[in-house]
């Protein structure tokens, strides 16, 4: 067993920025136990990733094979650059768990939130019913600051471009 | 070794250490949505039916993680034990239920949370991802103690977000598999939770001791604990068992003023010792006397005796006859159960229930069963052959137009009286000895005056007029 100290990403959370995380080989030893999926990983193992504007954010009622019944938001992007997969239309739907609706507002623990006019590196799934969904589910936002930057680190938009087309 | 996704490891998760610090707030410290619940107290359900653990370490963990916000803290918040509850989906129904789930998500746990329009927290529940390999209380290998993922998702479930201190049980990673550091909760919870929940005390003392420890057979898988509430400040009980009177575990933690508990699950005919004691969140008080019990011994079940007293076997009885059944049953552990008695015939199904009862029963030869089953779950029965006579069949009945009549004399002469019906037509033929003697309207009813005295005989028939659909034919003598 690798020691934990090595091995969870706790620890290289703690000790790195967010992009060292995200592209150092330390993460990727704690990704290969899972903590934390790397870049490259959430590049990989995605279906699509755009960067993208959030249009519009509508919340309804959903019920699932488990009887769970939820407030999902169907969040509009307006895709502003496809870095991986299919270039098909300008704009996408993504629903994303949790919203306001009918005086309630659902949060989930681990989901961020996404509001109208946020702009994301959106790493997507698409389900067998054609739902599309985050990667990994809170891994697959990155909220972009106003200069191009993931929110509050030193990793830039070029950076994770520059990344999926090494990939892809 | 299982891949190690959680909640708590997300980027997502890590972005909103570094959102907060982008929106000015203090980075690396507590963060909270602004969310709490109106109420310091907050009751909680677990389903603690999961796939590793038994029910009652499942519920100990989930009590052990849930105190701890208030017992380490001071907190003006309290979490409490609500009970079980089969609840297992994420839904808005004011009741927080935390719960396992056998899926194939490779998250440890998530939180979902509401509130409502004034902010305040609604309803929080927590669901547990089985893909990983649960523990409670000690013995973890490669797997996971459910308290310590339980403390952080509690956290969320009182309004607690992700912190970005490392060490903090709201960081959103955990240091490794069969950690257990994170029940220890570090400064930046405290002071994240004492900030949702002001107003809260570390100065009580602990509570007084329990005493008086009873343990009481209850069969032979369960034994009774009992004890003297003597404090009026605890927040709980815990309740400890040992095998030698030794080495205690933690058994269950329970609520304020609880004063007994059924410790189910025991092996048959063996003892165990128990302690108890009391805590809040000054720490515990001292151990209550050591008491023992023995569960009873386990015996062999036997199956319940019946006997049929009525009627005998291969009796005969007309068809519609009110028979008489009448059986007793008796069970060596249960005693007389002759009121549980159930009856069935193979040919009318359930026929009655008890030790007597008549009842007629249709044609056919029955078998008839009396059976019982004790608590044991053992069946016991006794079986008869009755024999029911077929039903009489009933006499033919003429169709199609019917005749009737009456005979009699007026002053002397014969006269007949006919009546009818089923004849279409507006007229009939009425027919004596053959012959039409007269037509009359299809009324139903007609009169024939015969001009004679004295004895004789004749036959009757009416017809439609002019056809030959007739009633039957009907004999009078004078």
């Amino acid at each position: 067993m690798m020691s934990s100290r090595v091995a969870w990403s706790k620890v290289s959370i703690g000790a790195c920025a967010l992009f060292a995380c995200l592209s150092a080989g330390t993460v990727s030893t704690s990704a290969s136990s899972g903590p934390f999926a790397s870049l490259d990983e959430r590049i990989d193992g995605s279906q699509k990733v755009v960067i993208a504007k959030a249009r519009s954010v509508d919340a309804s009622w959903r019920e699932n094979a488990y009887g769970d019944r939820l407030i999902v938001s169907h969040v509009l992007l307006d895709i502003e650059e496809t870095l991986k997969g299919p270039q098909t239309s300008n704009a996408i739907w993504m629903d994303l768990e949790g919203g306001t609706l009918d005086g309630f507002t659902l949060r989930v623990s681990d989901l961020p939130t996404v509001e109208p006019g946020e702009r994301a590196v959106f790493f997507l799934d698409q389900n067998e019913s054609g739902i599309t969904t985050p990667h990994l589910r809170g891994q697959g936002i990155l909220k972009l600051d106003d200069n191009n930057f993931v929110t509050g680190s030193g990793l830039r938009v070029e950076d994770i471009r520059n990344a999926a087309r090494a990939r892809h | 070794m299982k891949p190690f996704i959680t909640s708590r490891f997300l980027a997502g998760a890590t972005c909103t250490l570094l959102l907060v610090g982008a929106l000015g707030v203090k980075v690396k410290s507590y963060a909270t949505g602004g969310h709490a619940w109106a109420t310091n107290q907050v009751v909680y359900y677990v389903n603690p039916t999961n796939l590793y653990v038994s029910n009652s370490s499942a519920i100990w963990a989930f009590q052990t993680a849930a105190a701890a916000w208030h017992d380490q803290t001071g907190a003006n918040i309290q979490l409490v034990y609500g009970g079980t509850t089969n609840g297992s989906s994420i839904t808005l129904n004011n009741k927080n239920e935390m719960f396992f789930r056998n899926d194939s998500s490779s998250y440890i746990a998530e939180t979902y949370y509401w509130y409502d329009g004034s902010g305040h927290l609604v309803d929080a529940d927590m669901v547990l991802h089985e893909n990983y390999t649960y523990f409670a209380g000690s013995g973890c290998s490669n797997g996971i103690y459910i308290e310590d993922v339980a403390i952080h998702e509690f956290g969320h479930a009182l309004g607690m977000a992700h912190s970005g201190v490392a060490g903090a049980t709201m960081e959103p990673s955990m240091p490794g598999y069969c950690d257990t550091s994170q029940l220890t909760l570090e400064a930046d919870d405290i002071s994240g939770i004492q900030s949702l929940y002001p107003g809260g005390s570390t100065s009580s003392p602990v509570p007084a001791s329990p005493s008086g420890l009873l343990v009481a057979t209850n069969s032979s898988s369960s034994l009774i604990v009992s004890w003297s509430d003597n404090a009026n400040n605890e927040s709980g009980y815990r309740v400890e068992r040992s095998s030698d009177g030794a080495n205690f575990s933690a058994l269950v933690q329970l609520g304020v003023n609880a004063r007994s508990y059924t410790d189910s699950g025991l092996s048959a005919g063996t003892g165990y010792y128990y302690r108890v004691s009391a805590f809040n969140s000054s720490g515990p008080s001292g151990y209550s006397n050591v008491g023992w019990g023995q569960t009873q011994t386990a015996v062999a079940n036997t199956a319940p005796t019946v006997s049929i007293t009525s009627p005998s076997s291969s009796s005969s009885y007309a068809y519609n006859t009110s028979i008489s059944f009448a059986a007793s049953a008796s069970d060596t552990e249960d005693g007389v159960l002759t009121g549980n008695l159930k009856w069935t015939s193979n040919i009318d199904g359930q026929i009655g229930t008890g030790g007597s009862f008549s009842r007629t029963l249709s044609s056919g030869t029955h078998t008839i069963t009396a059976s019982v089953t004790d608590s044991g779950g053992l069946v016991g029965s006794s079986q008869v052959v009755v024999i029911v006579a077929a039903a009489p069949v009933p006499s033919s009945t003429p169709t199609g137009p019917t005749l009737t009549t009456r005979a009699y004399k007026v002053k002397g002469s014969q006269t007949v009286d006919l009546s009818w019906s089923g004849l279409s037509g507006s007229s009939v033929d009425v027919y004596r000895n053959g012959g039409v003697v007269s037509t009359t309207a299809n009324d139903g009813a007609a009169t024939d005056s015969i001009n004679k005295k004295g004895g004789g005989s004749y036959s009757y028939k009416v017809c439609a007029s002019g056809t030959s659909t007739c009633t039957n034919t009907v004999s009078v003598s004078f």
